[in-house]
């Protein structure tokens, strides 16, 4: 275990050295955390609330590993934002198909 | 009267530009239906004529105005993704991802893979020959230029071996302006390779780190040439050798894992900083290289403290080993103030490790440290003294937001920490929302923080730029580098004074 430092106003990672990193938990910037041994800085969060350390993957998958779980992490988020946009999509296209038939409708009402 | 002789004498620097601009792109992914392309100063507010197309055909708008055969929809030569990819761990060769890269850009006005008019007109350069270019090739021999406030470099040095060229500036194979061979004012020519050349022009200074490889050796000779005439404003680069004042050099070992990563930051006050990527890390050195004080001809005599490793985190991150488009980058704030010498923190591209360091004095520095390893954008120049870039998450139902960070312009003292100014993450305001609060010391600045020369780390925090990104559904916006942010003028007044 080591003790590293995370920044306070998103708990990504911001140094495991000491001078540097206690000068910023003595400013409020950094809290300090123990972390696990041999886990690359990339997949170390801290959750702020419980300063705890959070591992991308968790500590039994390799790096290699982990990334390929964010590459499928990262295709779930973009195909879960693209199905909403499509759905959004769809609803503007049907609300402006009601628009063109109700406009028909009021055009051959013979108010128009 | 006397005012108006004052004005009629005043030099005016036709270089000199406004404050920082950056393009602004969203689009609904496929690059088809929905596309917008907008100019923001540094203020947010949008500045020149947003352009624009939707649709629903593979005829679309954008084809047409930019000319854009690389990012086609049914005639795509690289995909129609340019906004809407990831960039985590991919290299040069991941096109439209690519376009996110820190390694994008630096002090020079275009970038690796496109140029980008005040108006907004974008245009990429074709892939198809791109791995010849002038950045992936040989972009690591152009000069690190400190220059005067609002001017980016408008001449474009090279220096390899013992010979600096000048070139149409550009990414292009054009022919050469002209070129000097400058081995016979050299003192030491035991090495023989132009790895790293730093200019100064407020004080006409020369800084060449010549090694005796272009990889990995370690030996190190560095000449300091001064001479009465400006490198920026001699008709050929002669002028400027035959009117040399001083020549100085000294020699060191100096280790690294490529020479290519070398940056040399010549400062006002004659300190030079020499900073590169190594390994995962990065590092930087001061030199005095004032002319004149027989400080000798070893590194030893004429270094400050010692070599600083940089303090943020760091993880696997790749550089000029790997490409020779991966060198180590410098950048500049608009003022000419502060510089940063940078990298990604991951890989090829997301994420910002970087040494900032005051150009009046380099022995003032301190890290810089981002560690996104997704969702990146490039980091460009920033308001008066700041820069700014990094971010782009998704922005449906979020306001856009950029890793936006400032430094005190007259802040050149490195024996007292560094101040550094940031914005707010959540959504609060910069001023203190209770009437309270006074900014009564160095350690109650509102959103700044206090760093610790050479040693200290800031950490950069979001900051919310109330922007929306473009398209109203999932959209991930680029940020682009413009080549000529208008000429300096009464617009320009409102970042808070002219210094000079």
């Amino acid at each position: 275990m080591a003790i590293k430092y995370f920044n306070t106003h998103d708990g990504s990672i911001l140094t495991d050295k000491t001078d540097a990193g206690q000068e910023a938990v003595n400013q409020g910037r950094a809290i300090a955390i123990n972390c696990p041994d041999n886990i690359e800085d990339w997949r170390l969060k801290a959750n702020l609330t419980t300063s705890q350390v959070i591992v991308y993957g968790g500590v039994e998958k390799n790096e290699a590993q982990a990334q390929l779980q964010r590459t499928a992490d990262s295709a779930a988020v973009a195909l879960a934002n693209k199905e909403k946009s499509d759905l959004l999509l769809a609803i503007m296209e049907k609300a402006e198909e009601d628009r063109k038939a109700l406009q028909a409708t009021y055009n051959n009402s013979g108010d128009a | 009267m006397a005012r108006l002789l004052n004005l009629l004498q005043q030099k005016i620097d036709h270089r000199k530009e406004g404050l920082p601009l950056y393009g602004f792109l969203g689009d609904s992914g496929d690059g088809n239906t929905h596309w917008q392309f907008r100019i923001f100063d540094s203020g947010h507010k949008i500045v020149g004529n947003p352009w624009g197309g939707t649709g629903h055909s593979t005829t679309h708008h954008r084809f047409g105005i930019c000319a854009d055969a690389m990012h086609s929809y049914s005639t795509n030569d690289f995909g129609t993704d340019v906004t809407h990819g990831d960039l985590t761990s991919q290299a040069y060769n991941s096109w439209t991802i690519w376009n996110r890269s820190n390694y994008q850009t630096d002090q020079y006005p275009w970038a690796q893979y496109y140029t980008l008019s005040r108006a907004g007109d974008i245009t990429w350069q074709s892939y198809h020959n791109i791995t010849e270019s002038f950045e992936f090739t040989v972009g690591w021999t152009k000069l690190n230029h400190v220059l005067p406030e609002g001017i980016r470099p408008r001449r474009l040095f090279c220096n390899r071996r013992q010979t600096l060229r000048e070139l149409n500036p550009g990414n292009n194979s054009s022919g050469q302006i002209g070129y000097y061979n400058y081995s016979s004012h050299m003192l030491n020519v035991s090495n023989t390779y132009a790895v790293s050349t730093g200019y100064n022009e407020s004080t006409k200074t020369l800084v060449m780190v010549h090694s005796s490889g272009e990889t990995s050796e370690t030996a190190k000779t560095i000449h300091i040439f001064k001479s009465s005439k400006d490198l920026n404003s001699v008709r050929t680069i002669k002028e400027y050798f035959d009117n040399l004042t001083a020549t100085e050099y000294f020699t060191d070992t100096w280790t690294t894992g490529n020479n290519k990563d070398w940056v040399t930051v010549v400062g006002n006050n004659g300190y030079v900083g020499f900073g590169c990527a190594y390994g995962n890390s990065m590092r930087y050195g001061v030199f005095n290289c004032n002319t004149g004080l027989s400080l000798g001809i070893t590194g030893a005599a004429r270094q400050f403290s010692t070599w600083q490793d940089f303090q943020g985190s760091t993880t696997t991150r790749y550089m000029s080993d790997q490409g020779n488009q991966y060198y180590t980058k410098f950048n500049h704030t608009w003022d000419g103030t502060w510089g940063m010498i940078h990298t990604p923190y991951y890989y090829y591209g997301p994420g910002l490790n970087a040494f900032c360091m005051s150009l009046e004095n380099p022995r003032k520095f301190i890290s810089v440290s981002q560690t996104k390893t997704s969702r990146s954008n490039p980091y460009f120049a920033w308001g008066r003294t700041g820069f700014h870039g990094g971010w782009s998450d998704n922005c449906d139902g979020d306001t856009f937001r950029t890793y936006s960070f400032a430094f005190d312009p007259n802040d050149s003292d490195h024996t007292v920490t560094t101040k550094v100014l940031h914005g707010q993450a959540a959504a609060a305001s910069l001023v203190g929302t209770t009437n309270d609060t006074n900014i009564a010391s160095a350690s109650s600045i509102q959103s700044g923080s206090v760093i610790t020369n050479a040693t200290g780390v800031f950490g950069i925090p979001a900051s919310r730029t109330y922007l929306h990104g473009g398209y109203y559904s999932t959209n991930y916006p680029g940020m682009f580098q413009v080549n000529w942010w208008g000429n300096f003028g009464p617009n320009d007044m409102a970042f808070g004074g002219v210094r000079n």
